[in-house]
């Protein structure tokens, strides 16, 4: 069993005895997509819902953005010849971990962060099995190909699989 | 953004963080009764993603205090404290009560420590570079430092993938008490306030 820790930003894909994780998420998303039949997987970490002016900077890493991530972590999986029809997500992360803690423009991120990834999974056509959202609390969780499983921890050692 | 600034304006940097920082210390030392020293602050360019790592791994517990800069300049301050540092801090503040980490008063008295630390970082720059600095209410929590970490990062990323960093460490003299100090300015104000440094004759540069 081989663990592959994506990072914040990042997105991986995974196959049969592999297990992709994401550490420490607070308000940043974990996006798991899997093909039931082909055993293949993708993990994206996200942190925001879209760019907000709509302005690419030079090198900028596009997916930190739901917008782009979602999509493309569904598009990795078709390349290594998964089918849409059979992909399957589940979620965790949205949490608002600082009790002031809002945005400077005063919204909560977490639940943007929610709402736009399950918006963008209905658009593409990928079923929503389970998640794990919003709350005070970080999430470091661990999704296993071969199983489809997503395990949930927090720092006070609750443990949830969905 | 943060390329233009050269060699000399970061020492500038350095030198004021540095200040401000000494009188932080200086107040954590009156506040826990114990001699608390700090390193010379470090500025760092750092990927986004890279931040969790310097502050010890996405997944260890801290306390962490986040701080909005509002006034002349803005930026968020990030105070880190490993979670025996935090709860020993605590308890020389409380007067050696054992209180437990997720008590009210425990709660309360990191907040305000974490107050009185950024208020003297922020008041001891502001002298220096003529500017009105003033600290948001704090936001606390006790948790991973990844997710702790998550939202400066989305703040500090809507505008850049790098963040310029300015770390420093608290450390006792004895053991016991460390802790990171994070300030992350804004690029859009950064300039301003190095520059109202310069003018203010603030030492470090070669102008």
């Amino acid at each position: 069993m081989s663990r592959v820790a994506v990072g914040i930003a990042d997105l991986r894909t995974g196959g049969p005895g592999e297990v992709l994780a994401a550490v420490g998420l607070g308000s940043c998303v974990a996006v798991a997509i899997r093909d039931r039949l082909r055993l293949r997987g993708s993990l994206a970490h996200i942190m925001l819902p879209q760019q907000s002016d709509g302005r690419r900077r030079a090198g900028e890493n596009m997916r930190k953005y739901a917008e782009v991530a979602v999509p493309e972590a569904i598009r990795a999986l078709e390349y290594i010849g998964c089918h849409r029809a059979d992909m399957e997500a589940k979620i965790a992360g949205g949490a608002s971990i600082f009790d002031s803690g809002r945005a400077a423009d005063g919204s909560d991120i977490g639940s943007r962060n929610v709402e736009a990834v399950i918006r963008i999974l209905a658009e593409q056509g990928v079923p929503l099995l389970a998640s794990d959202v919003g709350g005070r609390e970080g999430r470091t969780i661990e999704f296993s190909i071969d199983t489809g499983e997503l395990s949930v921890k927090t720092v006070r050692g609750s443990r949830r699989v969905l | 953004m943060f390329e233009k600034i050269d060699e000399s304006r970061l020492d500038i940097l350095r030198e004021i963080c540095s200040i401000g920082a000494g009188h932080a210390a200086t107040a954590l030392s009156q506040l826990t009764g114990r001699r608390i020293d700090l390193e010379v602050p470090r500025v760092l360019f750092v990927k986004v993603q890279e931040v969790p790592r310097i502050a010890g791994g996405a997944e260890t517990v801290v306390d962490g205090l986040y701080f909005r800069i509002l006034g002349d300049a803005r930026g968020v301050i990030l105070m880190i404290f490993p979670e025996d540092s935090g709860r020993e801090i605590v308890r020389l503040v409380l007067g050696n009560q054992d209180v437990s980490p997720e008590d009210s008063l425990s709660v309360s008295a990191m907040r305000e420590i974490g107050n009185i630390l950024t208020s003297a970082f922020l008041s001891a720059i502001g002298q220096l570079a003529g500017l009105s600095l003033i600290p948001s209410v704090p936001g606390y929590a006790r948790d991973m430092a990844g997710s702790i970490l998550d939202l400066v990062l989305i703040e500090l990323s809507r505008l850049e993938d790098t963040a310029l960093v300015i770390e420093t460490v608290f450390r006792e003299a004895g053991e016991g008490i460390r802790g990171h100090f994070f300030l992350l300015p804004d690029p859009h104000t950064l300039e301003a306030t190095i520059r109202a440094a310069e003018r203010a004759g603030a030492p470090g540069g070669s102008v």
